[in-house]
């Protein structure tokens, strides 16, 4: 597997799209064959979807699995006796959580991966940290959440986190003053989820009309914008938001699935959200096709990470747009992308369920 | 239960009078005409398919035509007041629901689908307006809409004469749980599933014009209804020599008319992609998955699977199957069949196979193209026959 440990070596920015796009086919076709030879369930999608891993092909032509697919069953490509852990994660209310199936080497490159992408964007020091969360999110290990899996990735990337939430989602105003008067001059690392940094820390200290000293901070988040775009609130009025409460600057959201954990896209200071070496978008029309760079579609995620698990090739139902290739103001070359969100529902038709909505 | 939760009347009046009448009395036949008129005429209907379907359905002609052919020499009555839930999702079958009670002779309530849906409001409007010229049927006909959690049904159920009640298996099965009098008659719409016959010769041996229209027909059967009415097939039969090239002709043009007409929407093709996926996790005898077009896929079998009515698509996913006869279907024809659509064959001859071989499934054999084509005689129900008594007059024995 030359190509593939060619790349998952490489610093996650070293490649222009052109350099990339040979190699990262390569390494996709072994990781394919792979799967292939290691995955039954996995071989046999191959064969009825007539695709022929031992030929080369364009990534956008390797066949992709729908993610919510992991909610509905256990894809594995490790013996048994190789699983390291079983992440799952319970999605929305009512929903299948999906089961990954991770062996210690896809655990240990996921974290590898992680920290040279973030690293990338917010540099190698280990800053103090500011959790914006809760400390129960992360304790209660029955029911191991995307959050709590979110906090505990990046918090190798802080010292000492402290949370700013109380277990009630209040401001943690003890836990918080004492940050500030050890660190609020000097830079510090934010970590958050999209809609909890709004929701519990942004909208109740404009409500207090309190600012703090957090002006040398620079916040990651992630998690999705969907109850925000509810709310009317885009990635300019989010940082908008974080510059007034508490003149936080640097602000990174990052796109991901827990499908494939490690492989983030992270955004940057121009606003675009990045492909690293490591992984790679298409994004697709509502007959599945690809797009050209530009036009609006279902994201479909490549990620050359997971070994342990088909779910190298997987389509969302969030929808983005390609913005362009090696043309970031940023400096950094590769792909660039936009995420709007979920795939608008359908009104479904049909003559079975009386009540709907039930 | 909701207890005095709010009742919208759209049309007409709580029946006061419910005597029965005869079925396809004068007076219901011209509202019904009148109705039909009224809807070929509004303005805002004019775009609206499947009313003018029902419009067309109910017209002066095809009523006399639906007359002669239901009068069977018996002395019949509405069996009185009919209940009717209609289904949330086929906007227009309240309106065929309120029909079939109507040419039975019953008096009616119909609840309509909770949810405003711009189908319903304009046709129970309609019903409203021309109901108010035909008072006679005034007082004796309603179109209601409440929430479905409320104890209207149960008052309803309770003052039925017949049910008729549409809807999947929990719906159908929840209300029937409601009490209603010892003598009433339910027709229950449960969930059923459908599938297709095509004589592979007869499809190889059509012209390019002929191959569109059987195209256009098996997209109205499917499409139309995102593949979820109980009369839309989810798999297709190749019957007889050169099913693989019949097939790849078919679907071809299936592919070209869904690749313009169907406006599949992404969430609707990750979740066919994630049916077919499932279907081959599953186990189904999938030999190959190929999509023609964009909107069509189809998964072609290798042999019949140990479930084949649980064998569904949504938004055009289908299976198929090449045979040289029908006969291996027989065990796997159960009682959730509902409608055999075909082309190139005879529909009696299927009709009879259904007969000879004493099936469970299957109450209805139709030509593609006519899958979702409401009529009296519905689900393997007579409808006329079920909303109506006989009046039987003997002269005694000799």
């Amino acid at each position: 597997m030359a190509e593939l440990d060619d790349l998952l070596a490489r610093d996650p920015f070293a490649l222009s799209s052109a350099d990339k796009a040979p190699l990262f086919a390569a390494a996709l076709g072994q990781l394919t064959r792979h799967h292939r030879d290691h995955c039954a369930d996995y071989a046999r999608i191959l064969d009825v979807l007539g695709f022929d891993a031992d030929r080369s092909h364009a990534i956008e032509d390797f066949p992709f699995l729908p993610a919510r697919l992991f909610k509905l069953r256990r894809l594995q490509s490790v013996a048994d006796d190789q699983v390291h852990k079983v992440l799952t994660s319970s999605g929305t209310s009512g929903q299948a959580p999906s089961r990954i199936v991770l062996d210690a080497a896809t655990a240990s490159l996921q974290t590898k991966v992680l920290t040279r992408i973030v690293g990338d964007f917010i540099g190698r020091s280990r800053l103090p940290m500011l959790v914006v969360d809760a400390p129960g999110t992360v304790k209660n290990r029955n029911s191991f959440s995307a959050r709590a899996a979110g906090i505990l990735g990046f918090s190798m990337f802080g010292r000492n986190p402290t949370y700013a939430l109380t277990d009630d989602m209040e401001l943690d105003w003890d836990s918080l003053d004492r940050f500030l008067a050890a660190h609020g001059d000097g830079p510090v690392l934010m970590f958050g989820f999209t809609f909890m940094v709004w929701q519990c820390f942004v909208e109740p200290l404009r409500r207090m009309g309190r600012r703090l000293n957090l002006d040398q901070a620079v916040l990651i988040h992630g998690g999705g914008w969907k109850k925000l775009a509810d709310q009317a609130v885009d990635d300019a009025g989010f940082k908008a938001g974080l510059a007034q409460v508490g003149g936080i600057g640097r602000v990174h959201n990052y796109y991901g699935m827990v499908e494939q954990t490690g492989s983030i896209f992270m955004q940057c200071a121009a606003g675009r959200l990045h492909c690293p070496v490591f992984s790679d978008i298409v994004i697709r029309d509502a007959h599945l096709a690809p797009v050209p760079d530009g036009q609006r579609g279902l994201v479909q995620l490549v990620s050359l990470l997971p070994k342990s698990y088909p779910g190298h090739v997987l389509l969302s139902e969030d929808e983005g747009t390609i913005i362009g290739a090696d043309d970031c103001p940023c400096g950094r070359p590769g792909k660039t992308f936009t995420i709007h969100g979920r795939a608008a529902m359908a009104e479904i038709r049909g003559c079975s369920d009386t009540y709907g909505g039930k | 239960m909701a207890e005095n939760s709010p009742l919208i009347r759209l049309a007409g009046t709580d029946p006061s009078d419910t005597r029965p009448r005869v079925p396809f009395a004068p007076e219901v036949l011209d509202f019904l005409a009148d109705l039909s008129k009224e809807l070929r005429g509004n303005a805002d209907a004019r775009h609206m398919g499947d009313v003018q379907t029902f419009a067309f359905w109910c017209r002066r002609a095809n009523l006399d035509r639906l007359r002669t052919a239901h009068d069977d020499g018996t002395r019949r009555l509405g069996r009185g007041l009919a209940f009717h839930v209609a289904p949330a999702n086929v906007p227009i079958n309240f309106a065929f629901s309120l029909a079939f009670g109507l040419l039975a002779g019953c008096a009616n309530i119909v609840r309509v689908p909770s949810a405003p849906h711009a189908v319903v409001d304009l046709v129970a409007q309609v019903v409203g307006d021309v109901l108010a010229r035909h008072s006679d049927l005034a007082a004796a006909n309603t179109l209601v809409r409440y929430d479905a959690a409320s104890q209207h049904s149960a008052e309803f159920s309770a003052r039925a004469d017949a049910r008729i009640l549409w809807g999947g298996d929990s719906t159908v099965s929840a209300l029937r749980a409601l009490a209603s009098p010892p003598r009433c008659v339910d027709v229950a719409f449960a969930d059923r599933t459908s599938f297709c016959v095509m004589d592979a010769p007869s499809v190889l041996g059509l012209d390019a014009a002929g191959l569109d229209r059987l195209a256009h027909g098996f997209f109205n059967d499917t499409y139309l209804m995102d593949q979820n009415a109980c009369s839309s097939p989810h798999v297709v039969v190749w019957l007889g020599e050169g099913g693989e090239a019949a097939a790849l002709r078919f679907w071809g043009a299936l592919g070209r008319k869904a690749a313009t007409d169907y406006p599949q929407a992404p969430v609707q093709a990750v979740d066919k992609h994630a049916d077919l996926l499932e279907a081959v996790l599953d186990g189904e005898p999938i030999t190959r998955a190929r999509t023609y077009g964009g909107a069509v896929t189809v998964l072609e079998w290798s042999g019949l699977p140990s479930d084949l009515g649980a064998c569904r698509g949504r938004f055009g996913l289908f299976r198929q199957w090449l045979t040289a006869s029908l006969e291996p279907l027989v065990p796997h024809l159960d009682g959730r069949f509902q409608t055999l659509t075909c082309f190139g064959m005879d529909v009696d001859a299927l009709a009879d196979f259904v007969v000879a071989h004493r099936l469970s499934g299957i109450d209805r054999v139709v030509p593609v193209g006519e899958a979702l084509d409401m009529g009296l005689v519905w689900d393997g129900y007579d409808l006329i026959g079920q909303l109506s008594r006989v009046v039987d007059a003997r002269t005694g024995r000799p």
